[in-house]
């Protein structure tokens, strides 16, 4: 088999998504949001206190989580 | 105002760095021991399953695949569930990958010393373990994106593109690479044949190095970095173009390894050029 159109066709294909995927990102205007998303691995997610009795004044009143950690999110009123 | 929580799965992320350290050890104490073989042969024992041919590339599977790879899912459970402000789509999808990723490590640690083999460097694992990472690299896929898809931020940090370049890269080079044409259950044939099979073989090689063992570690590096040292990167523009010049330049046809085979294309045309 020969290899040559094949490799064509992927890289074809790679490059066409990649194309794909960067007009995503300036349709999404990405780089306009620059400051604000290199702050994001800077939010810390708040992890729950093993025996703690009250739930965080901002958590509603779900069950909390048995394992991993939460986070809180502002959510606009229905 | 009212407040969504939002309840990350750290569970399949603690499992991975369970599995990372657990076959961390294990790789790196095979890789001692071929080592050894490589100054005192007699370090065999005499066993054919300890023999070089059969533990170096076990040793070389189980560090990059099983020590690297486990890590990396792990980096990128963690960071992109708090990246994108969502829990993964699905805990079932994410254990499935777990286990799944863990039976193909178990199968390559199996049939490596037993000498079943492609011959084919860093993807000597026979057709059936093929189909399987397949399979396994699609759940993690579909898990990865769907969590993408209903994501409660809109813009995505760069660590997030890293991530996607990987998931799709990696699975078509594992796919492209891995035709075969089974002559039995333990054994089949590449479809390609001489020079075909060494660049297509060199080109998967070098990009494996590439999109799995660091495009997702320069993702991870960017969410833990600025976290660690507890200020931003220095220039987010900088990171995005980071990203894009590293897909358009790192993904050629392996020009740099190229060298190594036979493979008329290497050396004397591309290779001084290359990255």
């Amino acid at each position: 088999m020969s290899v040559v159109p094949l490799q064509v066709f992927v890289s074809l294909l790679l490059v066409a998504s990649s194309l794909v995927l960067f007009l995503f990102t300036v349709r999404q205007r990405d780089l306009d949001h620059a400051d604000r998303l290199s702050l994001a691995p800077l939010e810390d997610d708040v992890a729950p206190k093993p025996g703690a009795a009250e739930p965080s004044p901002c958590s509603g009143s779900q069950p909390r989580p048995q394992s991993g950690s939460e986070d809180h999110l502002p959510r606009s009123p229905q | 105002m009212q407040t969504q929580r939002i309840t990350y799965d750290d569970t399949v992320v603690r499992r991975f760095i369970i599995a990372s350290v657990l076959f961390g050890l294990v790789g790196m104490a095979v890789g001692v021991l071929a080592a050894t073989q490589l100054a005192w042969w007699q370090a065999n024992f005499g066993v054919r399953f300890l023999t070089f041919s059969r533990i170096r590339p076990l040793h070389t599977n189980a560090v990059i695949f099983a020590f690297v790879g486990n890590m990396m899912f792990a980096g990128i459970y963690y960071s992109m569930q708090r990246l994108l402000k969502t829990r993964m789509a699905s805990d079932v999808l994410s254990g499935i990958h777990f286990w799944g990723w863990q039976l193909i490590i178990v199968a390559a640690a199996v049939s490596l010393p037993l000498g079943l083999t492609t011959s084919k460097e860093y993807a000597e694992l026979e057709w059936p373990i093929d189909i399987a990472i397949a399979l396994i690299w699609v759940v993690f896929a579909i898990n990865f994106f769907w969590t993408i898809a209903k994501r409660n931020e809109k813009h995505l940090y760069v660590a997030i593109w890293f991530y996607i370049s990987t998931v799709i890269t990696v699975a078509v080079l594992h796919i492209v690479n891995s035709l075969a044409l089974p002559l039995s259950f333990t054994k089949s044939y590449s479809i390609y044949a001489g020079v075909q099979d060494a660049l297509v073989q060199w080109w998967y090689g070098h990009n494996a190095v590439a999109f799995f063992l660091t495009t997702p570690i320069l993702g991870i590096m960017y969410y833990f970095l600025p976290k660690a040292a507890e200020r931003p990167v220095y220039s987010y523009r900088l990171s995005v173009v980071h990203f894009w010049a590293w897909c358009s330049s790192t993904s050629g046809p392996g020009r740099t390894i190229c060298s190594t085979p036979p493979c008329p294309i290497g050396r004397s045309r591309w290779a001084w050029c290359s990255p």
